[in-house]
């Protein structure tokens, strides 16, 4: 009963008329949670409002066991992880945006380069271990699903008009109107814009500008009481960064870790995504729900950044930054990549090299759940059924041009453009979900079961006919969890799984899925009555092969992306920690919310290891999993007094380290940040806010992967002005 | 529960306040300054290492005899080969500097040149130990193809000759054997730098006896450097002196055995570069030739000397002679073809062994035909793109693809079988 009462509370469209299945939150939790074992965790409206995050990545590390790595500064491209998960591209975790996978190719390429823009989200949601089963392919960590608003079924608007430092403008409007439980319409569009923080030697654009436009159109297919609705959802977005993969030798950044070279002066990412789904919502019966969603989601994208020098590798460029004085051809090669010498200085070996990765995804297909509420006996049965047909492809077209490095200016020179991939991939997956939550006195028993049947295609254009390499593969990835309420306030919980993934393409033709046990176990406490909530959760994943995907920003080579390598038998053991408190001394209210995580993740197997991603050589049973924060923790302290909130985070990350080969591994420090936002409301509706990004200036590592170290958003204010109608 | 919080406030900043603040405290030494590796002392062999080549395989076998007969032979030849070549260099300047035109001195010179050379592509083909010791200071400083700066040679010959001392700060790119090639070679005596460049003008109103005289004296300057490398390196392998073979086997370096095998491997990588640079290249089987004709003979390894096949021969051989554990692959010493039988697998060592023959027989019969760029300028690129190890309608584009086979050996059998894992740099034949 618990998941349909949720669902046709969203349907009841809540009064403001833009909420989507938000149960009540207090103070990082909700009563959800505490008596549904399957319930994700959120940041809410609220919360993403008043912190007004453009950057996914700082709005994710409110939720305990999230781990981010930053890699430009702006969250453009998250890199979220999961439970042990490798962050990098977020490829080990499922994105979703309401409820539909969003990743470019979430089964062919699942380097999710494209996730939905901040300002047309509305709530998040973290699903962790047990909870992310039903959703695949790659859920063995989690899922996280982005929330739109739903459409109003009243007048609404909203504005907002931002402008801080380096030249950041952000505005954003939402308008729509609809009648109750009928037609309605939600128009979303924001601009975000700035000059990059970054300043390139010798001048050079480093700028971004980001366009989001978002269309939702409702209408209800009877007039009856039970609900029939039809919604149909179109969204463009795009951008045009001046990014770039290459980053600064340690010492370059300790003495300005806001440098660029200038030979990243051209570097550039421009990407176009299109969305369109058509969702029917059907209420079948008194305690009866279906769901069908249509979707299309085409995302093209091109990077024009430095690869290398002629000749060399994306590892010979990370050996220079690593270390520029190791050899005299280092020396030179850094010398040539800063403007202080010339390419004809090496002769054409000190060319460099920057490729245009010109990439199309196309990912579609059909989703419906079904939901139902039986009593059978003494025990409630609340059942969902679903089913996806989804299909994506990846087409990717590679190419390179030559500069010369003259006078501290890039040049072009005279040789043509030359093709190094030309290839695609594509993927059919077909997945059945059942999950029966048994609701028994006191207990909730969950059983819960996916099962994927994928075929997989390649083919290489540039190599001999016959490159075509098919294969498919079948999983079943069981669940079994348990809830006891022990009262009103506090509950139990435990939970055992199988996690699989289907094997992905592998260079060696010796495809392996990507497998293990998960066991999780926990207690939640939740009182909106004392505005106190808490929640403590233990979990072990235990590998039986775990296994590493190949991206560029991970520093792979072309040939090698998006293709798997195994790493057999790991471990990752953590806790994760919440603790909310509010706390009301007259009008004056403080709350206060701390979250928690500590990792343990780590290779439990000698092996020897080819890839980039986890280092070349021999891994050792021990040795740590890359980009995996031992510890992590986010304290807020907030402050709310008549018409004036304020908020204070405390954000510390752990040390990680780049790779898990010990020899030639470098350690990303930890870090500690601090972030402020503060409003006021003038008048009902029309709020003054302002927020400073890491108020202490701290200069930090976000990455050394894939060429070099890069830094984290300095200290950076926003100030702007909300209206509500 | 506020007192809870308060404590647990302040452990947080006390524990990891440092953290919040810039306190610069990862700052990285400064590297030190690259040089010459010092002088090796003393190492001899524990008892028991004596005869490498008798008994059941054992992996300290074969990198004592590869250390020992073949890679510490070669850098004492190479040293011999060095020192004479700073010798003919010396007579082919003292020659012209009494007037005369020297010109048996040069063919001296260049014959000795080329001794030199094709006994450092012996070495180069097995990479290890000294020569890429310290940032690879002495085989940059040796050779330093592929990079180089035909421009910075003439400049360095002018300021040579203005200051009559030897630049010490030289980039590698204008010194070693490529310079010298350049040198004794380049046959027009016109600069390479840009006409734009004022040196350029002052060297073109030269005359020619003194372009002659000036690129002389700095041949010799690099040949003098150029043999105190030498040997350096020959005393960091010999078994009375440095003996590096007693480093690849003593645990002082390496942390097993194996460790030190898989650098030996990763020394036998250099195949995928003579492979993809040397060969594939110039024949415009690699993406890095992107000549609108679909070749790219300019990109040739030696072309101002034309020895190109014969280097590639030099370097197939030195390979040959590494994996077998001797010049003859029938011979008693140990190698990596041992190591796979010993491991069950002879079939992966006569597929090594049938690509090589084809590929020196091959490359045999091609240098007779003429050099490898005029070879390649007289190719039809369709046709080598059509040529395979069968089809052998381009006989230099089928010895191309007889080094493939040999290389995709090495990657895809030899590693696996052996249990090694790909040096760093070559991944998953990104460069095919």
């Amino acid at each position: 009963m618990l998941l349909l009462e949720l669902m046709l509370a969203c349907l009841a469209f809540a009064e403001d008329g833009a909420t989507r299945l938000a149960p009540i939150q207090v103070l990082g939790g909700s009563r959800e949670e505490l008596v549904l074992p399957t319930a994700p965790q959120r940041v809410g409206k609220e919360k993403l409002e008043s912190s007004q995050y453009t950057d996914v990545n700082r709005a994710l590390k409110q939720v305990a066991g999230v781990y981010v790595r930053e890699e430009e500064g702006q969250g453009f491209r998250p890199n979220i992880g999961l439970r042990g998960t490798n962050p990098d591209r977020s490829k080990k975790v499922v994105i979703l945006e309401d409820g539909v996978l969003i990743g470019p190719a979430p089964y062919s390429a699942p380097a999710a380069y494209y996730t939905p823009n901040m300002n047309h989200v509305e709530t998040l949601e973290v699903y962790k271990g047990f909870t992310a089963i039903p959703f695949g392919p790659n859920s063995i960590g989690g899922a996280v699903n982005y929330l739109s608003p739903s459409v109003p079924s009243r007048p609404t608007a909203n504005v907002s008009a931002q402008s801080g430092a380096f030249g950041a403008r952000n505005l954003k409007f939402a308008a729509g109107t609809g009648t109750e439980g009928g037609l309605g319409v939600l128009l979303q569009g924001s601009r975000f814009s700035g000059d990059g923080f970054k300043r390139i030697d010798g001048g050079g654009d480093a700028g971004f500008l980001r366009n989001d436009v978002h269309v939702q159109g409702r209408t209800s297919l009877t007039s009856g009481e039970r609900v029939n609705l039809l919604t149909a959802r179109f969204g463009f977005s795009d951008e045009d960064s001046h990014e770039t993969y290459l980053g600064l030798t340690r010492n370059d950044f300790n003495r300005d870790a806001f440098r660029r070279y200038s030979s990243s002066a051209n570097d550039e990412m421009v990407w176009k995504h299109h969305k369109m789904q058509l969702e029917h919502e059907l209420q079948t019966g008194r305690d009866s729900f279906l769901r069908t969603t249509l979707y299309r989601h085409q995302f093209h994208r091109s990077w024009y950044r430095v690869d290398s020098f002629r000749g060399g590798s994306m590892q010979g460029l990370r050996s220079v930054m690593k270390d520029p004085k190791a050899s005299v051809l280092n020396r030179a090669l850094y010398e040539i990549l800063t403007g202080q010498s010339d390419s004809s200085s090496l002769g054409q070996g000190g060319e460099i090299k920057i490729v245009n990765n010109d990439r199309r995804y196309l990912s579609q297909g059909v989703q419906s759940s079904f939901l139902e509420s039986l009593d059978w006996g003494s025990a409630r049965h609340d059942l969902e059924f679903s089913l996806r047909w989804h299909r994506d492809r990846i087409e990717r077209n590679h190419s390179f041009d030559f500069y010369e490095m003259t006078g501290g200016r890039l040049a072009r020179t005279q040789d043509p453009r030359q093709q190094e991939t030309l290839n695609e991939a594509s993927a059919d997956a077909r997945t059945l979900g059942v999950q029966d939550n048994v609701s028994v006195g006191p207990w909730v028993f969950t059983a819960t079961l996916r099962y994927e049947d994928v075929d997989f295609r390649s083919e290489d254009a540039l190599l001999s006919p016959g490159s075509a390499r098919k294969w498919s593969d079948s999983v079943l990835v069981p669940g079994a969890g348990a809830l006891y309420k022990i009262n009103d306030a506090l509950s139990l919980r435990a939970s055992v799984n199988r996690g699989v993934t289907v094997a992905g393409l592998d260079l060696a033709g010796v495809e392996k899925r990507e497998e293990s046990v998960n066991y999780e176990a926990g207690v939640k406490y939740f009182s909106s009555e004392e505005e106190r909530s808490a929640d403590f959760t233990a979990f072990v994943n235990d590998y039986a092969n775990i296994t590493g995907t190949c991206t560029a920003s991970a520093g792979c080579n072309s040939s090698q992306l998006d293709v798997q390598f195994n790493g057999g038998k790991a471990r990752v053991a953590g806790l994760e920690a919440r603790f909310a408190q509010g706390f009301s001394v007259g009008r004056l209210w403080l709350p206060v919310q701390f979250n928690v995580t500590w990792l343990k993740a780590s290779f439990e197997n000698e092996f020897l290891s080819q890839s980039d991603e986890w280092g070349r050589g021999i891994i050792r049973k021990g040795m740590p999993l890359p980009y995996v924060p031992e510890l992590q923790y986010t304290l807020s302290l907030g402050a709310h007094y008549r018409r004036f909130r304020q908020e204070l985070s405390i954000l510390y990350q752990g040390k990680m380290y780049d790779q898990s080969y010990d020899v030639g591994r470098e350690e990303i420090e930890a870090y500690g940040i601090l972030d402020w936002n503060a409003g006021y409301e003038l008048e009902k509706g029309f709020e003054l806010f302002a927020k400073v990004d890491n108020l202490l200036a701290k200069d930090y590592v976000v990455s050394f992967r894939p060429a070099g170290f890069r830094p984290g958003k300095p200290r950076a204010f926003m100030l702007g002005v909300n209206y509500r109608l | 529960m506020k007192k809870i919080w308060i404590a647990a406030l302040a452990a947080l900043a006390v524990g990891a306040c440092t953290d919040f603040g810039n306190s610069k405290k990862s700052v990285s030494e400064e590297a030190p300054q690259i040089s010459n590796p010092a002088p090796p002392q003393k190492n001899p062999f524990p008892p028991g290492y004596e005869n490498p080549n008798e008994g059941a395989f054992a992996e300290w076998k074969l990198l004592v005899n590869v250390g020992v007969n073949f890679l510490a032979k070669s850098a004492r030849g190479f040293s011999l080969e060095a020192q004479l070549l700073e010798e003919r260099v010396r007579e082919y300047c003292s020659a012209i500097d009494q007037g005369g035109t020297g010109e048996s001195e040069l063919s001296g010179a260049r014959s000795q040149w080329k001794r030199a050379m094709l006994g450092y592509h012996a070495l180069e083909a097995v990479a290890v130990g000294p020569l890429t010791d310290s940032g690879r200071f002495l085989a940059d400083n040796i050779y330093s193809w592929p990079y180089f700066n035909a421009c910075g040679v003439d400049l360095e010959a002018m300021k040579l000759a203005e200051s009559r001392k030897s630049n010490p700060k030289k980039l590698f790119t204008v010194k070693g054997l490529r310079a010298l090639e350049y040198l004794l070679f380049e046959p027009s005596l016109v600069t390479a730098c840009s006409a734009a460049n004022p040196k350029a003008r002052e060297w073109t109103a030269l005359p020619t006896a003194e372009k002659r005289r000036q690129r002389c004296a700095y041949a010799l300057d690099l040949a003098q450097e150029l043999s105190g490398h030498a040997r350096t390196l020959e005393q960091a392998w010999d078994p009375a002196k440095g003996n590096f073979t007693k480093t690849l086997v003593d645990g002082s370096r390496y942390p097993s055995v194996s460790d030190a095998v898989n650098a030996l491997s990763d020394g036998l990588y250099f195949l995928e570069i003579v492979k993809d640079q040397k060969i594939g290249r110039p024949l415009g089987r690699h993406k890095d030739c992107v000549d609108a004709a679909g070749k790219c003979p300019g990109d040739v390894e030696h072309r101002y000397s034309g020895i190109s096949l014969e280097a590639l021969g030099a370097q197939l051989k030195a390979f040959q002679t590494a994996f077998f554990g001797s010049t003859n692959p029938d011979g008693r010493g140990v190698g990596f073809d041992d190591f796979l039988r010993h491991k069950g697998r002879g079939d992966v060592v006569d597929s090594i062994r049938r690509d090589l023959d084809r590929a020196l027989s091959t490359l045999e019969e091609a240098s007779s035909r003429g050099s490898f760029q005029e070879q390649i300028g007289a190719m039809n690129p369709g046709e080598c793109g059509a040529t395979t190890v069968t089809n052998r309608k381009v006989p230099l584009c089928a010895f191309f693809q007889d080094v493939r086979s040999v290389a995709t050996t090495m990657k895809v059998e030899v590693l696996t079988i052996l249990k090694l894992r790909a040096p760093p740099f070559f991944g998953g034949g990104d460069n095919d």
